[in-house]
């Protein structure tokens, strides 16, 4: 009985999907002047009366920014980084709040002691590509962060790819175990400090998560406000976070 | 000032990772400080907006404050206040939880845009999966785990949708667009699956009876504030930003949850799942009202919910701790009178007995639907009350006059005692002057079917206040 529900409700889904696709707009086909995020491509959005775009009598930016000028009202030369760490960095508060939650729950629902062993000794090549492999991948991973607002990439990645570096410790050595301690610390340290910055903005410039450094030229290193500043946050947040999550699920209760 | 509601709770859950031992003062103060905040604020009478990082709607994300996300956002917080004193071996461990969940129900209640009530969402399922893994109900919190993730990526389905046929987030920009019956349809069916798992619509509610039975925090938490913050977002997304459109599916899943959720109730064994189910059925009866759509009916649904919450909370607070203390619950009151009364009281409340606050909301919706040429309503609420009835009556025959057991007698901190006997006093002053809680109602109903000004509110306020 249960199964043939389980179909039915299926079958029903599926019809629903399909006919629900048949109302999307096709792809390359949509009016592009009709969506919010013609301005985030154009960095255009102070120059636009929300009221009067609203109502159909639009303000369409007539061009588009390009590398190198200054003093535009968002400075990252990556669009999405543009959109992500600054138009909407509320939403992006949020996902790191979604990841903290998750590693919580991890930490509550696991909650081992000891470090778990496999009981065997890595691979001689493993152990000593990892002493050479290491250093890179850290350095990658913070390269990824760093250059958020001019590369694809950004804080997400960059801390994905510092905690594969302690996954791949986690391999080749089977006495090593990260302290609780610091990944809790740096989780919440950094967490805070994505706020504090927040609330720096509020202080500064009047709102949430005001951009209240300046962007400088569009392309260069040390640009685009506090975007820098908060990728940085977010990546070494995420590694310590997903650090965390991996540390934990090598421990055991004993 | 509406920025903070958000901020300063989750600081606290990142601060409370750092000093641990003071978590449960930080929540303490994370729900003290917003009830002030909100309390010297008063009702906004009007729309306020918090523009993030200063970019204007609907370019960037804003808050909305308006007199609907004022008084869901109060009653979360009041409720977050009464947990925050309860003893902390009720919340072992769980306190940065209960913080993120304060943060997020915050932030999905006064967000003004779609994808942001989704990230919200997501936030709020995973901690209350945490919640709920306590006491190691590990299978039931897995299976809410599962059906909260299905449910919020039906839920940002919507969103994309809604994406794809207006092209834009923003509710209040969505609100003045004309999208194409097509694109509706869509939109709004995936949202009814998306936000009725949480909303415990039938037939997605599999998960509530295990959650809310594993533990005596789970329900306290989703019973109360979490399901106002989701019926608040039903009513804003149903009534003001798709105008009442797909309602008709709402209406009629309500009335088969009203009917299912009490049969359930009337069939278990277990003090916890029958309030559980319960709990599901008045959540179709708010539904059912808010379907409806006119401003009365929807101030009504409200009022009935303030009215469930309040007795929710004193019966899932008596329950669980009772039946975690004690090995069998026959007769269990002759030992707790004070816990027992405010039981009593607030079960018949939930009946809609005379004398408590649930006959002035039962009666109401009752000669609404009537009024609204709507019998089918009626009948199934009253229905619903019969078997309501029967078994509400029979928990109570049991722990109060049921053989009792010779158990050592648990001594009852004072504050579960205090918190439970006020929320009793207070459903009885509510039946005496019903106006306590229908003032905040009926300016949240105005705010909620006033689709013009919430536009027009957001939209043209280049800048709001703090």
């Amino acid at each position: 009985m249960k199964r043939f529900f389980a179909i039915l409700l299926s079958i029903l889904f599926v019809y629903m999907m399909m006919t629900f696709l048949s109302n999307l707009e096709p792809y390359g086909k949509i009016d592009l002047s009709k969506r919010v995020s013609i301005y985030f491509l154009a960095k255009d959005v102070n120059s636009v009366d929300p009221d009067k775009w609203v109502k159909g009598m639009e303000q369409l930016p007539t061009e588009r920014r390009i590398f190198g000028e200054k003093n535009l009202e968002e400075g990252s030369a990556n669009t999405v980084t543009s959109i992500v760490v600054n138009y909407r960095s509320f939403d992006t508060l949020g996902e790191v709040t979604v990841l903290f939650a998750a590693a919580i729950g991890v930490g509550l629902v696991l909650g081992g002691t000891k470090r778990m062993r496999y009981g065997r000794e890595p691979n001689f090549i493993l152990r000593v590509s990892t002493g050479i492999l290491l250093p890179l991948i850290i350095m990658f991973g913070v390269y990824i962060f760093v250059h958020g607002h001019l590369s694809p990439g950004g804080g997400f990645p960059g801390g994905t790819v510092l905690a594969a570096s302690v996954l791949l410790l986690y391999l080749s050595n089977e006495e090593f175990s990260v302290g609780k301690n610091i990944t809790k610390f740096l989780e919440g340290f950094s967490g805070s400090i994505y706020i504090i910055v927040g609330l720096l903005g509020l202080v500064l410039g009047g709102a949430f998560l005001y951009n209240f450094l300046p962007n400088g030229e569009v392309g260069s290193l040390i640009s685009a406000g506090v975007v820098p500043v908060v990728y940085a946050i977010i990546g070494l947040k995420v590694g310590s976070e997903l650090s965390g999550v991996i540390a934990e699920i090598h421990q055991e209760r004993e | 000032m509406i920025s903070l509601l958000v901020a300063t709770p989750l600081l606290l859950a990142f601060l409370s990772i750092l000093w641990k031992k003071q978590a449960e003062v930080m929540l303490f103060f994370a729900a003290v400080v917003n009830v002030l905040l909100l309390l010297v604020k008063g009702f906004p009478n009007g729309v306020e907006i918090h523009a993030m990082g200063s970019w204007k709607p609907p370019f960037g994300i804003n808050l909305v404050l308006d007199n609907a996300s004022f008084y869901a956002v109060l009653v979360v917080n009041l409720f977050f206040m009464m947990i925050s004193i309860l003893p902390g071996k009720m919340k072992k461990s769980y306190t940065t939880s209960l913080l993120l969940l304060l943060t997020a129900a915050n932030g999905f209640i006064l967000t003004g845009d779609l994808f942001n009530s989704f990230v919200f969402m997501e936030i709020m399922t995973i901690t209350a999966v945490t919640i709920a893994s306590k006491r190691d109900n590990f299978y039931n919190s897995y299976k809410y785990l599962i059906l909260g993730g299905v449910a919020g990526s039906f839920y940002l389905l919507a969103t994309v949708f809604t994406y794809a046929a207006a092209g834009s987030l923003n509710m209040a920009h969505v609100a003045t667009l004309t999208l194409s019956s097509g694109a509706l349809l869509a939109v709004t069916t995936l949202y009814t699956v998306g936000l009725g798992v949480e909303a415990k619509l039938f037939p997605l509610n599999g998960w509530v009876s295990g959650v809310y039975s594993g533990n005596e925090l789970a329900p306290l938490v989703l019973g109360t504030s979490v399901t106002f913050a989701i019926l608040y977002m039903v009513g804003r997304l149903f009534g003001t930003v798709f105008h009442g459109n797909g309602s008709e599916t709402l209406y009629v899943l309500a009335l088969i949850t009203i009917l299912a959720g009490e049969t359930a109730a009337l069939r278990q064994t277990n003090l916890l799942k029958t309030f559980a189910y319960s709990s599901v059925a008045q959540a179709g009866i708010v539904i059912a009202m808010i379907s409806k759509g006119t401003e009365e009916a929807i101030n009504l649904a409200y009022f009935h919910l303030s009215n469930d919450v309040v007795a929710k909370f004193t019966i899932f607070l008596v329950a669980g701790y009772l039946i975690y203390n004690y090995k069998d619950l026959d007769g269990v009151f002759k030992k707790h009178k004070v816990l027992g009364v405010a039981f009593s009281v607030a079960s018949f409340s939930l009946i809609g007995f005379p004398l408590f606050a649930g006959f002035q909301s039962k009666i109401r919706i009752i000669m609404e639907a009537f009024l609204l040429k709507d019998y089918l309503l009626p009948a199934v609420v009253l229905l619903g009350t019969i078997i309501e009835i029967g078994y509400v009556i029979r928990w109570n025959m049991r722990l109060w006059f049921d053989e009792e057991k010779e158990e050592e007698k648990v001594k009852v901190p004072f504050v579960i005692g205090f918190i439970s006997i006020m929320l009793a006093i207070i459903l009885v002053v509510v039946f005496l002057n019903p106006n306590v809680f229908l003032e905040g109602t009926q300016k949240m109903a105005k705010a909620i079917v006033d689709t013009k000004s919430y536009a027009q509110g957001v939209l043209s306020i280049a800048k709001g206040g703090m």
